[in-house]
């Protein structure tokens, strides 16, 4: 199983590409989640062949306002490839502290396209799966 | 407001995360107003139950989400 991309949130972008030390410029694109409330930037890490998505809510009611205004900048997620998001969802199904949280269909150019994605909660450890539309 | 047997063992995630004194408020608040819960935290809830009450919640169903923000419908989700 691949991970594919780590999702981060951020309360303030620029001081967490700072920290990382990387700038707007490294930004391959932005894109909002009108139904969670919260911007996506993503940025690609060629030595890794990996992703990095910094969430960052647009409002106080998006989806992870309250940890953004907890944490300030932190993990939040593993994003992983998924050939299957019904096998990825039944892994977890019969397991004792995991909940499937979401469901959701958006566009990321970075990521292929059109993406289905499913979040998973393995007790506090959150797994989003990534598919590309078929 | 005496607390059932039952009520107790589920207030008794919020009184591990807050203190006892949260058992003053937890019959009145808003959960999600109030700061007490936030959506990491309703996983550790779910989980809470799932162990202490053996239901396993459906988050993704948004009639869960609400009945999470309040103590008495919480009981329902857990044990009701």
């Amino acid at each position: 199983m691949r991970i594919q991309h780590i999702g981060l949130v951020v309360s303030d972008l620029d001081e967490t590409l700072a920290a990382l030390g990387l700038t707007r410029a490294h930004v391959t694109e932005s894109v909002h989640d009108p139904v969670q409330d919260n911007t996506l930037h993503f940025v690609h890490l060629p030595e890794n062949n990996l992703w990095l998505e910094f969430v960052e809510p647009m409002s106080e009611r998006a989806s992870i306002a309250k940890f953004a205004a907890k944490f300030g900048m932190g993990l939040h997620h593993l994003g992983f490839d998924s050939a299957d998001l019904v096998a990825s969802e039944q892994l977890h199904a019969s397991r004792e502290g995991a909940f499937t949280l979401g469901r959701y269909q958006i566009e990321v150019r970075s990521f292929g396209g059109r993406i289905r994605t499913l979040f998973v909660a393995v007790r506090g450890l959150i797994l989003e799966y990534v598919k590309r539309y078929d | 407001m005496a607390l059932t047997e039952q009520e107790q063992r589920l207030a008794r995630f919020f009184v591990q995360r807050e203190g006892a004194g949260v058992v003053e408020i937890i019959t009145t608040v808003d959960f999600f107003q109030q700061g007490l819960l936030d959506s990491l935290d309703m996983v550790g809830l779910a989980v809470f139950i799932e162990k202490e009450f053996k239901r396993k919640l459906d988050l993704t169903d948004p009639v869960t989400m609400k009945a999470m923000a309040r103590f008495d419908s919480l009981c329902t989700l857990a044990f009701g």
